[in-house]
């Protein structure tokens, strides 16, 4: 039976509207919606908030490659500032105790996907380092400015990437 | 021997956002015990004010990640409510639909993910790859299965985007729907195994009673989820119904010292909401299979245990998926079309009652003449539920130090207690947070 879902690349943007800055990988997503620079012959651009687990459904045979783009504190990078990596180049450093829609990690729901036998596809992230983390809607004067740049350069690595 | 104790839990694990629990015994005398909510207000109702009612469902969606289907539905059936919209029967069916895929969604996640590892002695579902990596694998297939059924009906699982004011924006093909159908069928076995997991498992469940007012959506036409009357009900049966407009009636909010989230009561001094309220006060409207479920773990309304929520959660994902298969047939052999929304007739108040996972939630919007919100109003079943988890706690306690239980035992008992309730206390945060070791 054939998946619901089933492009081959995927753009997907994880985090928590009402939680200021850590929203960039959802505003960046709606801001590729608005403006239309989604070419869907190309890849889907979709935002799927907090709820981890989710991930999995595009994790299949259909799937060649996904780009995550998420608010990350990253060692190096002072606010604004974004890198692209692969899972396997880093290490998490977020304690956590379980998986829930309330606490998730990328990072260690792409290790329960690999040690249940999931297909795994071809995964970059792109961390985005917040300004500020807070409850509140919005994201801060610093991310805005940037999250036009921001998108083109999501755009660019997924089309190329996979 | 009388003994001194002192547990605190700061931010309890494997539920939905931060609480705490605190508890000081001296001399074998209880001096606190307090579950307490120390999140901070998120002034959603201000932020729809000034906003356009096509907009105020996009915004309180964002309340909640889980529930995101529920807040929508809630939201937009108060806002046809206060538009004057009458929606079309098919409407009505695929929003039901909808609310199944959530509630199946949510519940599997509760269930297997976080409930699961306090019966099989672990500390998370980590550990549970390696020593029962099968029900592991089940779980996300079936979670798989919940995300794939959500987001074909309402474009998205989380915050869905085709469920609008009048209607949908865009309905599944019968196609879709067929083939919807073939996963829902195909997921039977995996129910079965999850019965029979459950099953094995549920003598470990705690026997715990304190009888206290059950609260739910209850309507003649579908174990209420989508729409239908408040249903109070007492432990011993007597029931008392309020339409949604009159919800105030129901919640009866106030404010408490250790908590910042308001506490709720009705004909007692606090009430429970969630699956075991949906399940005393809705049984009869049980799907027969479902039923068949309730009579095998011996569940029967009215249960007053509060840690049997999460095998009631159990018998909704079975409600769940028979009832959307017979929703799905009715579709089909009705037709699905494309439908134009339908329009408001009026700009006034309205409220309405949609069940969430973890209970009744209630939104209510005022509109001016321009369609815009001038007044919004949303009461979570988390909320109405912290007062019944500090009663419950408090009959608890005594019980468990008078069956001498060690500080340990009780941390835990108190810990499952809160996390059958199935808190979703508020959203938090999911950045990444790495150190680069090979680059």
């Amino acid at each position: 039976m054939a998946p619901f879902f089933t492009f081959m690349k995927y753009l997907i943007g994880i985090g928590n509207y009402s939680m200021y800055d850590d929203s960039v990988g959802l505003r960046l997503i709606e801001h590729i919606h608005t403006h239309h620079l989604e070419n869907d012959s190309k890849f889907r651009a979709i935002e799927i908030g907090g709820n981890l687990l989710n991930l999995l459904t595009y994790f299949n045979e259909e799937t060649d490659a996904i780009l995550f783009v998420d608010a990350g504190r990253i060692e190096g990078l002072s606010p604004g500032e974004y890198l692209l990596f692969t899972p396997n180049e880093v290490d998490t450093t977020k304690e956590l105790k379980n998986i829930s829609t309330h606490e998730g990690d990328l990072m260690k729901v792409i290790e329960l996907a690999r040690t249940t036998g999931y297909k795994i596809p071809e995964i970059r992230v792109m961390g985005i380092a917040p300004l500020e983390v807070k409850n509140g809607i919005g994201l801060s004067p610093l991310l805005t400015a940037h999250l036009h740049h921001y998108a083109r350069t999501a755009i660019d690595a997924i089309v190329q990437f996979g | 021997m009388k003994k001194d104790m002192h547990i605190h839990v700061h931010h309890v694990t494997r539920v939905e956002g931060h609480g705490n629990i605190t508890v000081d015994v001296k001399n074998g005398k209880v001096e606190k015990c307090e579950w307490a909510v120390p999140e901070s207000p998120r002034f959603f109702e201000a932020m729809v004010r000034g906003r356009h009612y096509s907009e105020v469902a996009r915004i309180t969606s964002r309340i909640c990640g889980i529930c995101s289907v529920g807040h929508t539905l809630a939201s937009v059936k108060a806002s046809e409510a206060a538009l004057g919209i009458e929606v079309t029967a098919q409407t009505k069916k695929l929003r039901r639909l909808l609310k199944h895929a959530e509630n199946f969604d949510s519940h599997v996640l509760h269930v297997y993910i976080l409930v699961a590892p306090d019966l099989l002695g672990v500390k998370s579902v980590f550990p549970l790859v390696a020593t029962h990596g099968e029900v592991v694998k089940r779980a996300l297939r079936l979670k798989r299965l919940g995300h794939e059924w959500g987001s074909l009906i309402g474009g998205r699982t989380t915050h869905p985007t085709t469920v609008l004011p009048g209607g949908f924006s865009k309905v599944p093909t019968v196609k879709e729907l067929q083939e919807l159908k073939e996963k829902m069928v195909a997921a039977v076995p995996d129910l079965v195994e999850t019965l029979n997991t459950v099953e094995a498992l549920a003598p470990k469940v705690p026997a715990f009673s304190r009888p206290t007012e059950y609260i739910a959506v209850a309507s003649r036409e579908e174990y209420g989820l989508y729409d239908g009357e408040v249903s109070c009900l007492l432990p011993d049966g007597n029931r008392k119904v309020y339409p949604a407009s009159e919800y105030r009636k129901v919640t009866n909010e106030y404010v408490v010292a250790q908590s910042t989230a308001k506490y709720a009561k009705h004909r007692l001094d606090s009430y429970a909401a969630g699956a075991l309220a949906r399940f005393n006060n809705n049984y009869e409207m049980l799907h027969p299979e479902a039923k068949k479920v309730a009579a095998r773990f011996g569940l029967k309304p009215i249960c007053t245990n509060p840690y049997m929520n999460s095998v009631a959660q159990v018998i909704e994902v079975v409600n769940d998926v028979y009832c959307s298969i017979g929703i799905i047939d009715d579709l089909l052999s009705s037709g699905i079309k494309d439908e134009a929304l339908v329009k408001p007739t009026k700009y006034s108040k309205g409220a309405s009652a949609v069940e969430v996972p973890r209970g009744i939630l209630f939104h209510e919007y005022e509109y001016d003449r321009d369609g815009m919100c001038v007044a919004g109003n949303c009461i979570i079943p988390t909320n109405q539920n912290h007062a019944n988890i500090q009663r419950d706690f408090d009959k608890l306690l005594p019980e468990l130090l008078d069956a001498n239980k060690s500080e340990k035992e009780i941390e835990l008992a108190m810990e499952m207690l809160v996390r059958a309730y199935d808190p979703c206390i508020s959203c938090s945060t999911h950045y990444v947070d790495v150190k680069f070791v090979n680059r």
